[in-house]
């Protein structure tokens, strides 16, 4: 009886908490793993892109050093954009999940995407730390393996 | 106010299974279509790649020049 009412409790308390708005044509839950695959790729490439923006702001102001810029372009950005395409073209030539999970995982263990952490300074550690766990959460649903 | 936050205190330790059962409840929707999902995944996916090209090509913008 407690527990039910606890849970009545936790239940108006979450209803009557403020509702997060999700992006225009995301839906709140997807069940089927492709699908959830093609968004989770959507966010790591949406990381990817904002670690790429602010590497270059970086650059700008001379927080690194232009081979710094090139180092993470060459061997974790521009690997992991290509593997993103490579992941798509995968998905939409696939319908069954399996098929297209055990192509993915070849593509992950194909492409070079380096972590490049330990040789670049600590401004820019920060800046693809959010990508590189993206890329990681990814390959760990998979059975891939992590960089 | 005061009773019922004593009481889900007191419920703390069923939380995480009661949480679990809400959140199962939430996601038990009723499964796309195959004809749907895979019109979701090319929407998906093609915007997702126009994102990578963009990155791809600010790499190659940015790559040092000869």
């Amino acid at each position: 009886m407690r527990a039910a009412l606890a849970f009545a409790l936790l239940l108006s308390l979450v209803a009557c908490a403020p509702k997060a708005v999700p992006a225009p044509g995301t839906p709140a839950a997807i069940a089927q793993p492709s699908l959830q695959f093609a968004y989770d790729l959507q966010a790591f490439t949406d990381s990817l892109g904002a670690a790429q923006t602010a590497l270059e702001t970086a650059k700008t102001n001379g927080s690194i050093t232009p081979a710094t810029m090139a180092t993470i372009n060459a061997k974790f950005i521009v690997p992991a954009a290509t593997l993103v395409k490579q992941c798509n073209a995968i998905l939409r030539a696939n319908t069954d999940w399996p098929t297209a999970k055990g192509q993915i995982i070849k593509a992950l263990g194909a492409a070079a995407i380096v972590n490049v952490s330990a040789s670049v300074p600590q401004t820019a550690q920060v800046v693809i730390a959010t990508s590189l766990a993206a890329y990681n959460a990814i390959a760990a649903e998979l059975g891939a393996p992590t960089i | 106010m005061n009773l019922l936050l004593e009481l889900l205190i007191a419920e703390i330790p069923q939380i995480p299974k009661l949480v679990a059962d809400f959140r199962a409840l939430l996601t038990a929707h009723p499964a796309l279509s195959p004809t749907d999902m895979a019109a979701a995944i090319v929407q998906i996916s093609t915007s997702t790649d126009a994102a990578a090209d963009a990155i791809l090509a600010k790499a190659a913008a940015d790559a040092p020049k000869p």
